[in-house]
């Protein structure tokens, strides 16, 4: 067959404009596989025609689209939801506002619960920051308490170390007239002249003045030092170590103490 | 127009044999004017066409796994698919409407005027296009592709051989690719 005779014999033309029988037809299809020029006038022909029908175009009323992809939907031959690939122009009919509404809907929704979620974490946390700092005083305080008492087992323990030393001897300081009520009392240990005072009923003083104990040696005062303690606490401390002494007494002074003891300011006194 | 296609013709009708519905809105808003043209050719009631056109969006729907891309361009499958569906359309109403029981053939014959006062459109580009083309082969087009008469119909139509009737499609299918080609 002569194909150039073939394309300019009209067949192709009168095919795409639907004049050719059914054998023409297939047999124009089957050579347009066969031939790239018969191929080529084929749909240069249909692309004339194509234009041409395109010029001719009317707009269609606007709700037929609508109403095709409802009819599709309804017919079950397409998804009611528009997947991600809706374009614009694919519009209410099929529930894609509705759609739209309920995302709009359900994202405010997740926004407010969120924003509402935050506001109650920073209030706990505001809440427990506060838990923390009052934990944190009363670990402070427990430590500070046990000090305390560590402080006061360990005197308790020097003080039983002394009164179970039958080394030292107790000499008890009873109140002069005027103080009757007043008494304390002085270990002294005879051999290591170690000295010990622990006030058990003496007055508080001014932060001006300080108990100062005295040992008379050879018939004259000899300072022991101050007892440190400003308040009632009965705790027992440590004085000068003082030899030979035959009598123990307290006397109010100046803080610091005083060289000689003044006589009119004695509290208590007692003989070994 | 293949110039403004995010597709080429062939992904296009790969896409609508997935079913993609992005590809038959695009498919929709680039091809509907032309379809209801067509239709428009053939059935003169709009709300009729519109209901035609409907239906031949559907079938394209459905069918789009029966178009062979070997037989032809997808525009071509589409708008016989139109014209089919309009001519059906109009030969039932025809008949039950019982004014004539005769086919199209028999029906009254065209008016020599009557195929071109359907082209009512001022479009500058189609009234170049038209003034380009001979009354003849004009009509040839009209009758042939938008009322899908057959050879001797339009051969009896026209009054002219059937010898004929071929020379002139021919004839005027090579002016239109002068045209647009």
């Amino acid at each position: 067959m002569n194909i150039q005779e073939y394309i300019s014999s009209g067949i192709i033309e009168n095919h795409v404009l639907g004049l050719t029988s059914p054998a023409e037809d297939a047999e124009v299809v089957k050579l347009s596989e066969q031939y790239p020029e018969v191929r080529q006038a084929l749909r240069e022909a249909e692309d004339a025609l194509m234009n041409y029908a395109l010029l001719h175009g009317k707009t269609p009323p606007a709700n037929t689209k609508d109403k095709i992809f409802k009819a599709l939907v309804d017919q079950g031959q397409m998804n009611e939801t528009p997947t991600v690939d809706a374009t614009p122009g694919f519009s209410a009919g099929i529930g894609e506002t509705k759609t739209h509404r309920i995302t709009r809907v359900l994202a405010i929704a997740a926004s407010l619960l969120f924003v509402a979620s935050v506001a109650f974490h920073l209030f706990k946390m505001a809440d427990f920051r506060q838990q923390i700092r009052q934990l944190e005083q009363e670990k402070t305080d427990l430590i500070a308490q046990n000090e305390t008492f560590m402080a006061q087992i360990q005197e308790a323990h020097q003080e039983l170390d002394v009164i179970g030393d039958p080394a030292f001897k107790a000499v008890v300081l009873s109140g002069v007239p005027g103080h009757d009520d007043n008494r304390a009392l002085v270990y002294w240990h005879n051999v290591s002249h170690t000295v010990y005072l622990k006030p058990t009923n003496l007055p508080e003083l001014p932060t001006d003045k300080q108990y100062q104990l005295w040992g008379i040696v050879a018939g004259k005062p000899v300072s022991a030092g101050v007892y440190e303690s400003h308040d009632s606490q009965q705790t027992l401390q440590q004085m000068i170590a003082l030899a030979d002494v035959e009598m123990f007494a307290i006397t109010v002074e100046p803080v610091g103490g005083s060289k000689q003891p003044t006589l009119d300011q004695m509290v208590v006194a007692g003989k070994i | 127009m293949s110039s403004k296609l995010p597709y080429t013709e062939s992904e296009l009708v790969e896409l609508l044999k997935l079913k993609s519905q992005r590809a038959y809105n695009y498919l929709y808003d680039n091809y509907s004017a032309a379809v209801y043209g067509v239709i428009c050719k053939v059935i003169s009631d709009a709300d009729e066409a519109a209901d035609v056109m409907q239906e031949a969006f559907i079938k394209i729907w459905r069918n789009i796994e029966q178009y062979d891309a070997s037989k032809g361009r997808l525009f071509t499958w589409m708008i016989n698919i139109a014209r089919n569906l309009a001519i059906d359309y109009i030969r039932s109403s025809r008949s039950k409407n019982n004014s004539k029981t005769e086919t199209l053939t028999e029906a009254t014959p065209l008016a020599p005027g009557d195929y071109t006062d359907h082209i009512k459109t001022d479009h500058l580009g189609l009234n170049k296009v038209i003034d380009e083309l001979t009354i003849e082969q004009k009509a040839i087009i009209d009758l042939a592709y938008f009322q899908g008469y057959t050879q001797e119909e339009i051969a009896k139509e026209l009054n002219v051989p059937l010898g004929t009737v071929k020379t002139r499609a021919r004839a005027a299918l090579l002016k239109l690719k002068h045209l647009f080609v």
